[in-house]
């Protein structure tokens, strides 16, 4: 069965990309908002871009490698588009879109060396790890590819296997609660970003279901933050110019960039929510801190940022980059966490600097570190003790050394040199935050400048649901 | 694996090419005597043959579309056809169905199908030996046969194959340098109106690269399509010549 769309509705849809604008209000160049969910499991996330929703979860087990390969893993890739996507698909029959979907997010993957099947190696020659991501789509709104890609790649860094020790040809696998589970080697992260094109060389980045019908070609790119292009499909429909290609590579590099920091920070924050279960009491307002310190809320945004700038490997990005996430944070319907984390804006190159000279200020260490830890988790959750304190820190230091560990593939030099900035961070926080204080970064909105001012002065929890909410 | 150096200082490749230079190619058209259309086509050492039978009665009538003709497609590789790949089964796994689709969408956007509705075009593609470029050589060689089948097309679809390999981008490669590991850029246009029909990368390419690649495939289509239709018309001339002057 086949889902049609009526004459008028098609001729309404052209007419309005004619004049620049879409059904749904946004331009030609923008993308829907992203949401990401964590499921409870590592490597289960669901991803919403827009209407189109996509759930991916990822699970391991250990199987013999081929003998050809005896020192490769193996990564499976499984697909399934259900009939509750959409009208069209009919499960009776093997279902095309199923497997170009299946086939283009594996090869992106593959292909582009992001995953490394080597590092799933246990004994060579008869235990490897066989990691198994499957791809279920929910509702077609348009756009899968990239809804799925997206859903791919976050499972796949947000996934942990268990820890092995090997032991000459005996390997003991750790259960999950006994050790900590390991994240899988992700070299880069590559994202798809589809146009879509129209008559007279007009171009629209993320179409969606409607626009989808109505358009003439698709063309997809799959880029990674290093601007590197790991896959370009173009299948059929109208042709393009080779100038229009090459526009939508250059479009399609920023657009990853967006989206690769939504996807770091909404790990970072699940990663942080899962390392400290006993403390995490959802919907608490900030007001129990009890330290009065003016931490500005941008101390753990720094840890983001400085993410951000090892990610994107370029200190003269920073300010643009930081940019980006705002527009993103517009576009995205992000819950109030993530945006707070994104508005720092501050310049974390010189917070680098100053945490590397200063490592004075112990005074305000706990104060700093409860807001770390309060800022990290996003969880409106605070710890009280002074003694629990000193316990956070460490793991708030931990947590954070192994929050940037844990995108270990992503960038690897610049990686080791976080964590050792990072670890001798118990004095060097405070110094942060001081920092952070004296940058007293632009504050994007309002919604940061509550949450700052409600540290300094436990404001009611009615103002801070308020703020949260938004 | 020993080190083979795909290109040397002089800029030579291991067949003695230029990186932008194709490989030598070599068309017959009209060589079956019972399809609509067919054509031989060689690019180096990669030998196709397409049949093309259409427009003709859609074979189920749950695919018949009231506005437009179908255009099917299968391609299959001969099991003789390589030296390197042994496998048995050529017919229906996931790579030959990929080519099908990829040859399929592409005629599908160039070939005037609104003209047939309710019809099928068919198109058989078989490889009897492979070198590499076989996605690109399969799109010529179908290109020819379709109008062999004399069946109304906006425009050639010409396709050729580049590739990025120490630093050097290549043009239409053969085997060994398609499995060298480097991104293999797949691009078909239509030359005449200039548009791009398909794109396929798979593998990391830089950004800046990726558009000297671009251009360095378009430059090879191009190429391809000054033969493509010298050799159209010469057996456009021989046909009207014979039909004249009826050889006995």
């Amino acid at each position: 069965m086949k889902e049609i769309l009526s004459k008028n509705e098609k001729d309404f849809i052209l007419s309005s990309i004619d004049q620049g604008l879409r059904v749904d209000g946004r331009r030609l160049n923008d993308m829907r908002s992203i949401k990401i969910n964590f499921g409870k499991q590592y490597g289960m996330v669901e991803v919403q871009l827009g209407r189109t929703r996509v759930y991916t979860t990822v699970t391991c087990e250990v199987t013999e490698p081929k003998p050809e390969r005896p020192n490769e893993g193996f990564f499976i890739f499984n697909t399934d588009v259900s009939p509750m996507s959409s009208v069209s698909v009919d499960s009776s029959r093997g279902n095309p879109v199923e497997a170009e979907l299946g086939r283009l997010i594996e090869r992106g993957l593959k292909e582009s060396r992001a995953i490394d099947t080597e590092a799933l190696c246990i004994v060579a020659g008869s235990k490897v790890w066989k990691v198994k991501t499957n791809v279920h789509v929910l509702d077609d709104c348009g756009n899968l590819l990239d809804c799925a890609s997206i859903s791919v790649i976050t499972a796949l860094l947000h996934f942990r296997k268990p820890d092995v020790t090997v032991v000459g040809n005996d390997a003991t696998i750790h259960p999950i609660d006994e050790r900590e589970p390991v994240p899988l080697s992700i070299h880069h992260t590559p994202i798809s970003i589809t146009f879509g094109f129209f008559p007279k060389a007009i171009m629209i980045v993320d179409p969606d279901n409607k626009e989808e019908q109505v358009m003439d070609g698709k063309l997809s790119f799959y880029v990674n933050v290093h601007k590197e292009i790991c896959g370009v499909s173009k299948g059929g429909g109208m042709s393009t110019t080779i100038e229009q290609v090459i526009k939508c590579s250059k479009i399609s590099v920023i657009r990853a960039t967006e989206i690769t920091q939504l996807i770091r920070e909404a790990l970072h924050q699940n990663i942080q929510s899962r390392q400290k279960p006993s403390t995490r009491r959802k919907g608490l307002p900030f007001e129990i801190v009890e330290h009065s310190v003016p931490e500005p809320t941008t101390v753990a945004g720094t840890t983001v940022d400085i993410k951000m700038e090892i990610d994107t490997n370029n200190k003269q990005q920073q300010q643009t980059t930081s940019k980006p996430t705002t527009t993103t944070n517009n576009n995205s319907n992000n819950n109030n966490k993530e945006e707070t984390k994104t508005k720092t804006t501050v310049d974390t190159s010189s917070i680098k600097q100053q945490q590397q000279q200063n490592n004075n200020n112990n005074s305000t260490t706990s104060n700093v570190k409860n807001t770390d830890i309060e800022m990290k988790d996003k969880k409106k959750t605070i710890e009280i003790d002074s003694d629990s304190d000193s316990e956070e820190e460490d793991t708030v230091v931990l947590s954070s050394t192994n929050t940037t560990k844990t995108t270990p593939s992503v960038n690897n030099p610049a990686k080791s040199t976080t964590t050792k900035s990072e670890e001798p961070t118990i004095t060097s926080k405070p110094a942060v935050a001081k920092q952070q204080e004296q940058a007293s970064p632009i504050n994007l909105d309002e919604d940061s400048e509550d949450l700052s001012v409600a540290l300094l002065k436990k404001k009611p929890a009615a103002k801070k649901k308020a703020a949260a909410k938004k | 694996m020993s080190k083979l150096s795909y290109i040397t200082p002089e800029g030579l490749r291991i067949d003695g090419r230029r990186n932008n230079e194709i490989r030598r190619l070599n068309m017959k058209m009209g060589i079956f005597n019972r399809a609509d259309g067919s054509a031989y086509y060689e690019q180096g050492n990669t030998k196709i043959t397409v049949a093309v039978y259409g427009p003709r009665e859609v074979a189920s009538n749950q695919r018949m579309l009231h506005d437009r003709a179908i255009v099917n497609c299968e391609y299959s590789q001969a099991a003789f056809s390589s030296a390197t790949d042994r496998k048995p089964t050529r017919k229906s796994d996931k790579q030959s169905y990929e080519i099908a689709s990829l040859i399929k969408q592409a005629f599908e956007s160039t070939i005037q199908i609104t003209l047939f509705p309710r019809s099928q075009i068919d198109i058989y593609v078989q490889v009897l030996q492979a070198d590499g470029g076989l996605k690109a050589a399969a799109l010529n060689a179908a290109t020819l046969a379709v109008i062999d089948a004399g069946l109304p097309m906006r425009d050639f679809i010409c396709a050729c194959s580049a590739t990025f390999i120490e630093g050097v981008p290549l043009l239409d490669m053969n085997q060994m340098e398609e499995r060298s590991g480097g991104a293999d850029l797949l691009l078909s246009i239509q030359p005449q109106l200039g548009g791009v029909i398909s794109l396929n990368m798979e593998s990391k390419v830089p950004q800046d690269m990726f558009e000297s690649v671009l251009e360095l495939a378009n430059l090879g289509c191009m190429k391809i399509f000054a033969l493509l239709q010298t050799e159209v018309k010469r057996h456009s001339a021989d046909l009207l010549s014979n039909q004249i002057n009826p050889k006995s």
